[in-house]
């Protein structure tokens, strides 16, 4: 029967001429271990076509769905992440066995006549598939993909007329839509389509010169069935199970948090195989010479290989030459990798060596901490998304943009950084923590003594007990951790805590506990409620506040509610809450707070129009929840825009009832500015998933209203701030969209 | 290669021809043939098991957080109110508006998909998705019947397929489908759902 049709289909197509060409094709010198990596090349692409269109089924290309779908497939498919380690380690698996594939061609001088042209189709594929890689790399829309790929496309531009072709890859000027459909159709389209016409001419030309071994007595030839198949196979299923084996320890290949253009990313590496370029450039003396013209000599070079074997000891020069672009290549590879990891261990002898010491140390710590970040950012992420599903614009702009535990530490980055640091105990080495101001060097790279106060206190944990008693610690307020870099390490309080708080019997250290956690009980911070309420019970915090008065006379100087004037130093009263940390960082010189003492921190929002300060509101209110810590634990409180826009609304409000100067106008500029936001989007209940579990009804009470007849009466503003509080959920949709 | 050592899996079994056909050699052929199998299979169970997601996809997958969808069964939704409604006025077409979920997406208050309310008597509404129980199309009212403007198929207003009057066939199998509702506190409260087209029974699309 089978036979039978074996007989039919052969009639009718001749296969078996064809098998049997295939299978019986003579090796000189029999089948080799070393004949493998073409087969091997063949399966790797084979197993990316597969993937890639299974994978194609689920990808949406599109800067407001790429991340997204990539994010479902990795996390919600069913499998999804082990079909997409396939793809991505089978890719890197490729790279590896391009450069052996080609080494043994060159070795066996399987390049020269006549087999030139196959040779020459050969680095046709093997750009092709480097190709493949670059433009893959770039479709998962995550911060890595993205500016690594920016990187490359950038350097597109060099040669003359570059600037055509990178508008042409990149779809137009900037990245966006166009860039990620251009390279997915490259991806998915054009660059496989290459790849099969030129493997199949590669194939074909090789059939037509067969190996290039030569039979001996010791090594009768064979066929190619079985045994080269075989060795064929069984190579295949070894590149197979390693490719396996590190998608499951890996769990899959990484995502990293979505692309973010206004955003620096300290760790934009290439992929590792494109490190050796990326690493060229970092010596090279020009992007043009580093990133076109010696990559360019080196390619030219390899395609005239076969014509330089032609001369006397020509493929000598060729032999020697290719391992000395691999041994190059393979050491920027490593010195690449190994100045990510510099440590800062082994500081050399003063001088030139010192400096570059600390360079090499700052820039590898810069790279980790934007790779650690961005590993955190994408667990917030992810727990964000199980919280509340991605919005349809996209995670970006629905759920990144507006989280404080995602946006706090780019904000403090950005703007706090060159003062302040955020560096946690060492007990808490999850929490990733913010250099301040790095010491100065001289020419020696020896720290600088500071004439100048440089550096500002350490903020994490601020207004918690520890960073209060911290700050009233003797051994401690000196220290750059507080005070030490700042002109208050001269001030009264330096002096004070030095003075009075160092020599305290039990009793008195008693009452300075009770004082720090009354004190601390002013920052209402989220994670310390519980504790917060037990000390209130138990009457600690009414005897912390006491003993401020009447022990430590700390009122001397310090408001806190009726106790105490303002103007001389900052006013305890709600020390560290989300609305006395807003208007501190707004306005930090204001009378509350430093008046005429404060030291360098700028006003960031101190002028009523908007477009006049350094941070916005929202931005604020993202680095005042983030600092306080308020949204770490999502089931406590929801982070939601709502819950930002409520802060807006509360804080504004209560800087309304805190300072009495301030005209009708004037308070209006906060809530006015949410609320016109929010009305103007309120239809759009869209990517709002918590605001949307309010009844519709609110919407016409929220903050809206409230903002409105907020400057009416100066009595309202009370319960003005509770409807917000109650009420505000609904539709504060505020900021929806990056600018 | 993997392609090579299942075509060759079968000429194995089978004779080769040609006069050069070398000496068999089973342990080869036949490890080759079954690792030939593994590495061509394992790409593509991969990708398999992955395109059959949806078949294997129970319950949505929002948020947490994001209410709505979950045992979708019991989930009513407000349509309007019933004062709206003018007793035996003609049907009304209202979008039915929930939380939305596509793939990634999680979207609240969004249209899904429409019914037809037509009031009755002073607590009594008629619920008709507007969805044709034929193939699929929607169906739109005149005020004295329902039509299909796909392929013919009519119903009266009280929903049940109109037997034919012109001589024009009436291909729907069934009749209009009626939706689960309640009324409470004034509203219409719709469990709103969509069931296979083509058949006679009424079978909801899980």
């Amino acid at each position: 029967m089978i036979k039978a049709f074996e007989q039919w289909l052969d009639d009718r197509t001749g296969y078996r001429k064809s098998v049997d060409e295939a299978l019986f094709e003579n090796i000189p010198g029999g089948s080799r271990w070393v004949y493998v990596t073409g087969s091997m090349l063949v399966f790797a692409f084979v197993t990316q076509a597969i993937t890639g269109i299974f994978l194609w089924m689920f990808y949406s290309a599109g800067s407001q769905n790429a991340w997204e779908s990539v994010y479902w497939i990795q996390n919600k498919m069913q499998g999804g992440w082990f079909l997409r380690g396939v793809h991505h380690y089978m890719a890197q698996g490729m790279v590896v066995l391009l450069p052996l594939h080609m080494v043994q061609v060159i070795f066996a001088k399987a390049y020269v006549k006549p087999r030139e042209i196959n040779y020459w189709l050969g680095l046709v594929l093997l750009q092709l598939t480097l190709a493949l890689g670059l433009t893959g790399y770039l479709l998962p829309w995550d911060q890595k993909g993205y500016w690594a790929t920016k990187v490359a496309t950038e350097l597109m531009s060099l040669p003359p007329g570059g600037e055509y072709i990178q508008k042409l890859v990149v779809g137009g000027g900037e990245y966006g839509h166009y860039t990620l459909t251009r390279f997915f159709a490259m991806h998915a389209g054009v660059l496989p389509i290459l790849l099969i016409g030129v493997l199949a001419l590669h194939v074909a030309m090789f059939r037509r010169h067969g190996i290039t071994a030569h039979s001996s007595a010791d090594r009768p030839d064979e066929y190619f069935w079985p045994k080269q198949v075989f060795k064929d196979a069984a190579a295949c299923l070894v590149l197979l199970i390693a490719v396996v084996i590190i998608v499951v320890r890996n769990h899959g290949a990484e995502l990293g948090p979505p692309a973010e253009p206004t955003e620096a990313y300290g760790a934009a590496r290439p992929e590792w195989y494109y490190l050796f370029l990326f690493q060229l450039l970092k010596h090279s003396p020009s992007e043009f010479i580093g990133a076109i013209v010696i990559p360019g000599v080196a390619m030219g070079f390899l395609f005239l290989m076969p014509l330089i074997a032609k001369v006397q000891y020509g493929h000598i020069v060729n032999v020697v030459t290719i391992i000395t672009l691999l041994v190059g290549a393979g050491y920027l590879t490593v010195e690449a990798l190994s100045h990510d990891s510099y440590t800062r261990d082994g500081e050399p002898a003063a001088g030139p060596a010192r400096i570059l010491h600390h360079e090499r140390a700052n820039a590898a710590e810069d790279f980790q901490r934007a790779k650690r970040t961005a590993d955190q950012e994408y667990v917030r992420l992810k727990e964000l998304i199980e919280f509340r599903g991605i919005p349809r614009d996209g995670a970006r702009a629905g759920l990144v943009y507006n989280d404080p535990e995602i946006q706090g530490p780019r904000i403090f980055t950005r703007n706090c950084a060159s003062c302040h640091s955020y560096q946690a105990p060492p007990d808490q080495p999850d929490i990733v923590s913010i250099p301040g101001r790095r010491p100065d060097r001289d020419e020696q790279g020896n720290v600088k003594e500071n004439e100048e106060p440089g550096g500002a206190p350490n903020l994490f944990g601020f207004g918690s007990r520890d960073w209060i008693r911290g700050l009233l610690d003797k051994e401690k307020i000196q220290h750059p951790e507080f005070f030490g870099d700042t002109v208050h390490k001269e001030g009264e309080m330096a002096s004070f805590v030095q003075d009075s708080l160092s020599d305290l019997d039990a009793e008195q250290k008693a009452k300075l506990e009770q004082v720090i956690k009354a004190l601390s009980a002013e920052a209402q911070l989220v994670r310390q409620a519980d504790d917060d309420a037990a000390d209130d019970d138990a009457g600690d915090l009414a005897a912390g506040r006491t003993a401020m008065a009447e022990e430590f006379g700390c009122f001397d100087c310090h408001k806190l509610r009726d106790e105490g004037d303002l103007g001389s130093a900052p006013d305890l009263t709600g020390y560290g809450s989300a609305e006395w940390l807003y208007q501190f960082i707004a306005n930090a010189g204001h009378e509350r707070f430093y008046g005429d003492n404060n030291d360098r921190m700028p006003a960031f929002a101190a002028s009523e129009d908007p477009s006049q300060n350094l941070l916005s509101q929202r931005e604020i209110t993202l680095l005042v929840r983030w600092l306080r810590g308020d949204d770490k634990d999502l089931g406590a409180t929801p982070p939601t825009t709502a819950a930002v826009a409520q802060e807006n609304a509360d804080t504004a409000k209560q800087s309304d009832a805190s300072s009495d100067t301030s005209s009708e106008t004037e308070t209006d500029t906060g809530p006015d500015a949410s609320s016109d936001t929010s009305s103007e989007t309120e239809t759009d209940t869209g990517p709002d998933a918590d605001s949307d579990t309010n009844t519709e009804t609110e919407t016409d009470t929220g903050p809206d209203a409230d903002s409105d007849t907020n400057s009416d009466a100066a009595s309202d503003t009370e319960t003005d701030a509770e409807d917000a509080n109650t009420t505000a959920a609904s539709e504060q949709d505020t900021d929806p969209t990056p600018p | 290669m993997s392609d090579h050592s299942e075509n060759s899996a079968a000429s194995a079994s089978g004779p080769t021809t040609g006069s050069n056909t070398p000496r068999r050699n089973f342990v080869f052929e036949g490890a080759t043939a079954v690792i030939g199998l593994i590495v061509g299979v394992v790409p593509f169970a991969a990708g398999l098991v992955s395109f059959l997601d949806p078949l294997f996809r129970k319950n949505k997958t929002p948020g947490k957080h994001a209410k709505a969808g979950e045992g979708g069964k019991t989930e009513m939704v407000r349509i309007c109110s019933l004062e709206a409604l003018t007793t035996n006025g003609p049907p009304q077409r209202f979008p039915v508006i929930t939380d939305q979920f596509d793939a990634w997406n999680f979207t609240p208050q969004q249209p899904i998909g429409s019914v037809y309310l037509q009031r009755i008597s002073d607590s009594e509404v008629l619920v008709f998705n507007t969805t044709c129980p034929h193939a699929g199309c929607s169906v739109s009212c005149d005020g004295q019947a329902y039509h299909c403007p796909c392929h013919n198929s009519s119903f009266e207003l009280n929903g049940s397929k109109r037997e034919s009057e012109s001589g024009r066939e009436n291909p729907s199998p069934r009749s209009l489908d009626t939706l689960e509702h309640t009324i409470e506190s004034g509203d219409v409260l719709v469990h709103y759902q969509n069931f296979y087209p083509g058949r006679e029974e009424k079978k909801p699309k899980a």
